[in-house]
C-alpha cells in the first residue's frame, strides 16, 4: 500500500487538513477505507499523536486494513490508534468508571465488580428465569427451539438499547405492528415480561449483558463529567468506518461527541446495512452528512470489472421490477456462469473440481475463493469438507452459530468427564463411549471401540471396567493388548483424578488433555485441530465459571453439571466473529453463509453461489418474539406490518446481499442451481427467478454461452 | 521467513524464545492452542492472576480521576486492601500530561515492531520513571529480574520513542514495584551504554529469529523449563505440570480489557 497507488480522489481524502470533518460515502469497493487508512497516516505525519486517533467500526474485523498498517515496521513510534466498537468502548468505560456509575444506576452490589455477560452466559441466566414459566404455559403457541426463544428475548432487549427506547415499550411496539391473530399479543407480552425479569436480575446481581452495558454507557456514563472528560481528552481525532452497519444509539453518541473532535472522517457504504437484525441503520448513519462540513462521494469501483457492474445492475433491476427492459451488454456473461445439477452431491463434486482447477492450474490462491450459501448446515459442511480433503484442498468454514456440541472432539472429552464423575448422574450412553474410544485412543478402530463398549462399559452404573477383567483370551486379542493397555491407562487416569469432584471443570479438562489425551498413544497427540476444539471448551467453561463464581452461586459440581447441560442444549457457541481473521488467513478456501462473509468485508477473485434456487436467499429467519424492522427507529409506531412490507423488506434485503457480494468479487461468480435441494425439495426462490430473467434477456443475442 | 508481516516482538515472546525456541515457534508462528496446564497449583495461580488484574485496574482507575476513597470502598479482599494501601502510600499525584497508564508503546524494530505495555510512566524534571506493578507473592532476586527480557525491552522502547529524544538514557529509571513488598522495590537506572548493549542483544535476537527456518527452532536443552510449558506433551517432555512457587507474576495480569462484545 503506497502513496502512488492512490487515485486522485483518494489522495484528496489522505490530504485533508488536520482540522476537518468530512463525510465520505460511496458503494463498497471504491477504496474508501484505503483512503481513510492513508488519512490516518497523514494525520500522524502532520504531528497528531497516534494514540489520540480513534478508529471506530461496528465490528472489529472491519478494522483489519487499519491494523495491518499500524503493525508495519514503517509506522510511527509511540502509542497506537485505538481500534474500537461502540460496544467495546462501552465495556471499557464501564470497567474503568464502574465505581461511579454502579450506585447511581441502581445495581444491587455497587461495591462489587461488574460481571460482563457473553451472549451465552446471558442466555443461561435468562433460561433459568424462563424455564419455570414455560412449565406453566408461557409461549405455549410458539413452536421454536428454547435457545431461539431466549436469543429473541435478549434480542428485544438489545433492540431497545441500540434503537434507544425503554424495554417497557417492547410489547406495545410489537403488538401495534402485528396484523395477524390477536392471540399473538399474549406472546409479545410474555416476551416483554421475561425481558424485564431478566433486566431486574441483572441489576440485582451486577450482571451486564450487551443491552445493559450499552444503555448504562449511553445514558449514565457518557453524560457524566469524568467519563466524558476522559474520552474527549484521550481521543481527539475520529475515523468512523462502515457507519451504515452501526446502530442509531452509536450514531447518537458520535453525533454528540463530534464537536469535541479536532477532526472527523466518517464513512458510509451505500447499499450496506447487512446487520439490520442487530440494529444496523444506514438511514440513521446518513445524518453525518449534515454533521460534517464537507461531503465527498466515491463512485468508481476498485474491485469489480465492468462486466460485474453490468451483472449488479441487471440483477438489481430484475429483482426490483421482475423484468429488464434495457439492453444487457453481452460481456455480462464473463461475470458469471450458471451450472445446473440435479442433486446436491453432483453440485459439490463440480465445485470441488472447479476449485482444484483454479488453485492447481490457474495459480489462484485458495483465500481468493469463497463458496457461499444462504445457510451452512452440518451435513453440508461435512460433505464439502470430505470432498475438499480428498482433493487435497484446504478449507475453512465459518459459522458463528455452530455449537460446541457439534465438535466431535469436545463430545469425546465430555464423555470422559461423565465417566469420571458418576455421582453427577450424567451417565453416557453406549454410542458416546464408542465414539469417544474411537476418537481418543490411538490404533482403536470402530470394531475395537465397539468391543470396548460392549465388554468394558457398564451401562447401568456408567463405569468402565478394567481391561484385566477380560478373561476371554480371544476377546483380549480382538481388542489387542496395545489398545487394551491404552484403555487401561485412560481408565486409571480417570479413576485417580476423579477423587475431587469439586475441581473446576476447565481445570479437570486441561489436566486430562495435557496428562493423557495429548500424550503419545492417544489421538490428540500432535492433533492441532482437536487441541483447538478442546481449547475452546476449556476457555468457555472457565468464562462460565468466572461469571458464576460468587457466593450465591451453586457449588462447583453443580456448576460443572450445569455447564455440561448448556453445551448439550446447544447454547454455547464454538466460533465467534472475532475468529474470522484466524479462520480466513490459513491459505484455505472459505465456505461460509453469505451473510457472515459480507459482514467481514473481504473481497475475493472468485465466488461460488451454492443453490441459487434456495428460498434461504430471500426469506428472513422466523422470529415469532421479535421483529427487526418494527423495533427500529425508521418504523412508525402504530403502523401495521403487512405482507407488502414483508415482501418489500425481503426484496431490499436480497438486493443488498446481491450487490454486496458482487461488489466483493473481482473476477467471476459461479452460480449453481440444484434440481433437488439438501432436504430433497425442489425450490425456485427469488434469486433464481431474477437470474432467469437476465438469461431470457440474453437468449436472443449471438454468442451467448449461458442459455 | 516464517513470521507473519504483522508480527510484533514483545518482552514476553522474546523471553519465550530465549527459554525455548521451539516454544516460540509453536506459540508465535503456528499460534497453536494447547489447552494443557502450564504450571501448578493452578487454582492459586488463577486467584493470584485475578487479584493482579484487580490491582492493575485499581491503579488505572486512580489515575483516571476516581477518588481513592471511592476505590477503597470497592475492595473486600484483605490482601488486596493491603496492596492498595501500600500503593496509596506511594503518594503518586502526577500532574495531567506528565504520565501515562497502561499504555502500549511500539517502535520499528528488526523489520517488525517491538512493543511494551507500560503500567505507569511518569515524566518529572526531565526524568522518565517506568513503573511495573509486580503482583507476585515472592520477590525474585534482583539479578534474576535484571536478566529478564522485560528489563531490556521496556527501557529500550521508551528511550527510542520520539517523545524521549530529549531525554538521555541516563535519565530513565525502571521500577519493579511489589505491592506485597512496598519497602523493597527493585529500581535500576538506565544508561547509554546499557541502551547500546540492549540494542545489540535485541537486534541479534530478532535477526536470529527472522532468519530461521522451521527446523532451526529447536527444543531447549534445559528440560526443567518444560515442566512449566503447556506444550510439554506435544514435545514428549513430561505429563504433569511443574509446581511453581508463585514467584512469577502471571503473564496476563492486566487482561481486564481483553474481554469484549465484538463476538456477538
Amino acid at each position: 500500500m503506497t502513496e502512488s497507488k492512490l487515485t486522485s480522489i483518494q489522495q484528496q481524502i489522505a490530504d485533508l487538513p488536520v482540522q476537518s470533518r468530512v463525510f465520505l460515502h460511496g458503494p463498497a469497493g471504491c477504496g474508501k477505507t484505503f483512503a481513510a487508512v492513508h488519512h490516518m497516516q497523514a494525520l500522524i505525519k502532520a504531528g497528531v499523536p497516534s494514540d489520540s486517533i480513534l478508529i471506530l467500526v461496528p465490528q472489529r474485523t472491519l478494522a483489519e486494513p487499519f491494523k495491518k498498517i499500524i503493525r508495519t515496521p514503517n509506522f510511527t513510534s509511540g502509542g497506537e490508534p485505538a481500534i474500537l466498537t461502540i460496544g467495546g468502548l462501552a465495556q471499557r468505560m464501564l470497567t474503568l468508571f464502574w465505581p461511579l456509575v454502579a450506585k447511581e444506576k441502581g445495581f444491587g452490589a455497587p461495591d462489587k465488580p461488574p460481571r460482563f455477560l457473553t451472549l451465552e452466559t446471558a442466555q443461561y441466566y435468562l433460561s433459568n428465569l424462563v424455564e419455570p414459566l414455560l412449565q406453566i404455559g408461557y409461549f405455549e403457541s410458539v413452536t421454536v427451539d428454547p435457545n431461539r426463544l431466549y436469543s429473541q428475548i435478549l434480542d428485544n432487549l438489545n433492540k431497545s438499547a441500540v434503537v434507544g427506547f425503554s424495554p417497557e415499550e417492547i410489547s406495545t411496539r410489537l403488538i401495534q405492528a402485528w396484523a395477524g391473530k390477536p392471540s399473538q399479543a399474549i406472546i409479545y407480552d410474555q416476551a416483554q415480561e421475561c425481558a424485564l425479569r431478566f433486566r431486574q436480575l441483572c441489576l440485582q446481581q451486577n450482571l451486564l449483558d450487551f443491552s445493559l452495558q450499552l444503555s448504562v454507557f449511553a445514558n449514565h456514563l457518557w453524560p457524566s463529567l469524568l467519563c466524558r472528560q476522559y474520552l474527549t481528552s484521550t481521543y481527539r481525532h475520529l475515523i468512523y468506518d462502515n457507519t451504515e452497519e452501526d446502530y442509531p444509539v452509536a450514531h447518537d453518541l458520535i453525533e454528540s461527541w463530534m464537536p469535541d473532535f479536532e477532526s472527523a472522517l466518517i464513512i458510509k457504504d451505500e447499499q450496506g446495512g447487512f446487520r439490520s437484525f442487530m440494529g444496523a441503520d444506514p438511514i440513521s448513519a446518513s445524518r453525518f452528512s449534515k454533521a460534517c462540513e464537507k461531503t465527498i462521494k466515491f463512485t468508481e469501483s476498485m474491485i469489480k470489472t465492468p462486466e460485474l457492474e453490468h451483472l449488479e445492475t441487471a440483477l438489481t433491476t430484475s429483482l426490483t421490477y421482475h423484468k429488464i427492459e434495457s439492453e444487457i451488454p453481452i460481456e455480462i456473461q464473463n461475470a458469471f456462469s450458471i451450472h445446473t445439477f440435479r442433486f446436491y452431491p453432483q453440485g459439490l463434486d463440480w465445485i470441488t473440481d472447479q476449485v482444484k482447477d483454479l488453485v492447481d492450474n490457474q495459480g489462484v490462491r485458495p483465500e481468493e475463493i469463497v463458496v457461499l450459501t444462504p445457510f451452512l448446515s452440518d451435513s453440508l459442511r461435512h460433505s464439502i469438507n470430505a470432498r475438499f480433503t480428498n482433493a487435497g484442498l484446504s478449507l475453512s468454514t465459518f459459522r458463528p452459530s455452530r455449537g460446541l456440541r457439534d465438535e466431535p472432539a469436545i463430545n469425546a472429552v465430555l464423555t470422559l468427564v461423565k465417566l469420571a464423575f458418576p455421582t453427577w448422574n450424567l451417565k453416557p450412553v453406549k454410542d458416546e463411549i464408542r465414539i469417544a474410544m474411537l476418537l481418543l485412543i490411538e490404533d482403536c478402530d470402530y470394531i475395537r471401540a465397539d468391543l470396548i463398549t460392549q465388554v468394558l462399559f457398564g451401562q447401568a452404573n456408567g463405569i468402565l471396567r478394567s481391561f484385566d477383567s477380560v478373561k476371554n483370551k480371544e476377546m483380549q486379542q480382538r481388542i489387542s493388548f496395545l489398545v487394551g493397555e491404552r484403555f487401561e491407562r485412560l481408565r486409571l487416569w480417570l479413576e485417580e483424578n476423579a477423587i475431587d469432584d469439586s475441581l473446576e471443570l476447565d481445570i479437570f479438562i486441561s489436566r486430562l488433555f495435557g496428562e493423557l489425551l495429548s500424550q503419545p498413544g492417544y489421538k490428540f497427540h500432535q492433533n492441532f485441530d482437536s487441541a483447538a476444539a478442546v481449547n475452546r471448551l476449556v476457555e468457555s467453561a472457565r468464562k462460565f465459571r468466572q461469571v458464576m463464581n460468587i457466593e450465591t452461586s451453586p457449588k462447583t459440581p453443580d456448576l460443572n453439571k450445569e455447564y455440561i447441560r448448556l453445551v448439550e442444549t446447544g447454547i454455547l457457541s464454538a466460533q465467534y466473529m472475532s475468529d474470522w481473521e484466524s479462520k480466513t488467513r490459513s491459505g484455505s478456501v472459505l465456505v461460509s453463509p453469505a451473510f457472515s462473509y459480507l459482514m467481514n468485508n473481504r473481497p475475493v477473485r472468485f465466488q461460488f453461489w451454492l443453490d441459487i434456487g434456495s428460498q434461504g436467499w430471500w426469506t428472513r429467519l422466523d422470529q415469532p418474539l421479535t421483529h427487526p424492522y418494527v423495533l427500529n427507529r425508521n418504523w412508525q409506531n402504530g403502523k401495521l406490518w403487512s405482507d407488502m412490507h414483508e415482501n418489500a423488506a425481503n426484496q431490499q434485503s436480497l438486493i443488498r446481499i446481491m450487490d454486496g457480494l458482487i461488489r466483493r468479487c473481482s473476477e467471476h461468480i459461479f452460480m449453481c442451481t440444484l434440481g433437488v435441494n439438501e432436504q430433497g425439495n425442489e425450490e425456485r426462490g427469488a434469486l433464481i427467478m431474477a437470474v432467469q430473467t437476465i438469461l431470457r434477456k440474453l437468449q436472443n443475442k449471438p454468442g451467448v454461452k449461458h442459455v | 521467513m516464517l513470521l507473519p508481516d504483522s508480527f510484533v516482538f514483545t518482552q514476553q515472546n522474546l523471553q519465550d524464545y530465549k527459554d525455548c525456541a521451539y516454544r516460540f515457534y509453536l506459540k508465535e508462528i503456528l499460534r497453536l492452542d494447547w489447552p494443557a496446564v502450564e504450571s501448578e497449583p493452578i487454582r492459586e495461580q488463577e486467584a493470584l492472576m485475578l487479584m493482579g488484574t484487580r490491582f492493575h485496574l485499581l491503579c488505572q482507575q486512580y489515575f483516571s480521576g476516581i477518588p481513592a476513597d471511592v476505590l477503597s470502598g470497592q475492595i473486600t479482599h484483605p490482601e488486596l486492601t493491603d496492596w492498595w494501601q501500600n500503593f496509596l502510600n506511594l503518594n503518586l499525584h502526577p500532574t495531567p500530561g506528565s504520565f501515562s497508564v497502561e499504555k502500549l508503546n511500539t517502535i520499528p524494530f528488526g523489520g517488525f515492531r517491538l512493543a511494551a505495555k507500560i503500567d505507569l510512566m511518569l515524566k518529572t524534571d526531565g526524568k522518565i520513571i517506568i513503573y511495573d506493578w509486580k503482583t507476585s507473592q515472592h520477590q525474585p532476586k534482583r539479578q534474576t529480574l535484571l536478566a529478564r527480557m522485560q528489563s531490556k525491552v521496556y527501557p529500550f522502547v521508551i528511550s527510542n520513542l520520539p517523545a524521549s529524544q530529549t531525554v538521555q538514557p541516563e535519565s530513565i529509571e525502571m521500577v519493579y514495584w511489589y505491592p506485597a513488598f512496598p519497602q523493597s522495590p527493585v529500581i535500576f537506572a538506565y544508561s547509554s551504554a546499557q541502551n547500546d548493549a540492549d540494542q545489540t542483544e535485541l537486534e541479534l535476537l530478532a535477526a536470529e529469529i527472522t532468519s530461521k527456518d522451521k527446523e532451526a527452532f529447536n527444543k531447549t536443552d534445559n528440560t526443567k523449563v518444560c515442566k512449566f510449558c503447556r506444550y510439554r506433551s506435544l514435545c514428549d517432555r513430561g505429563k504433569e505440570a511443574g509446581t511453581s512457587e508463585l514467584d512469577e507474576e502471571p503473564a496476563d495480569s492486566d487482561a481486564a480489557f481483553i474481554f469484549d462484545f465484538d463476538s456477538i
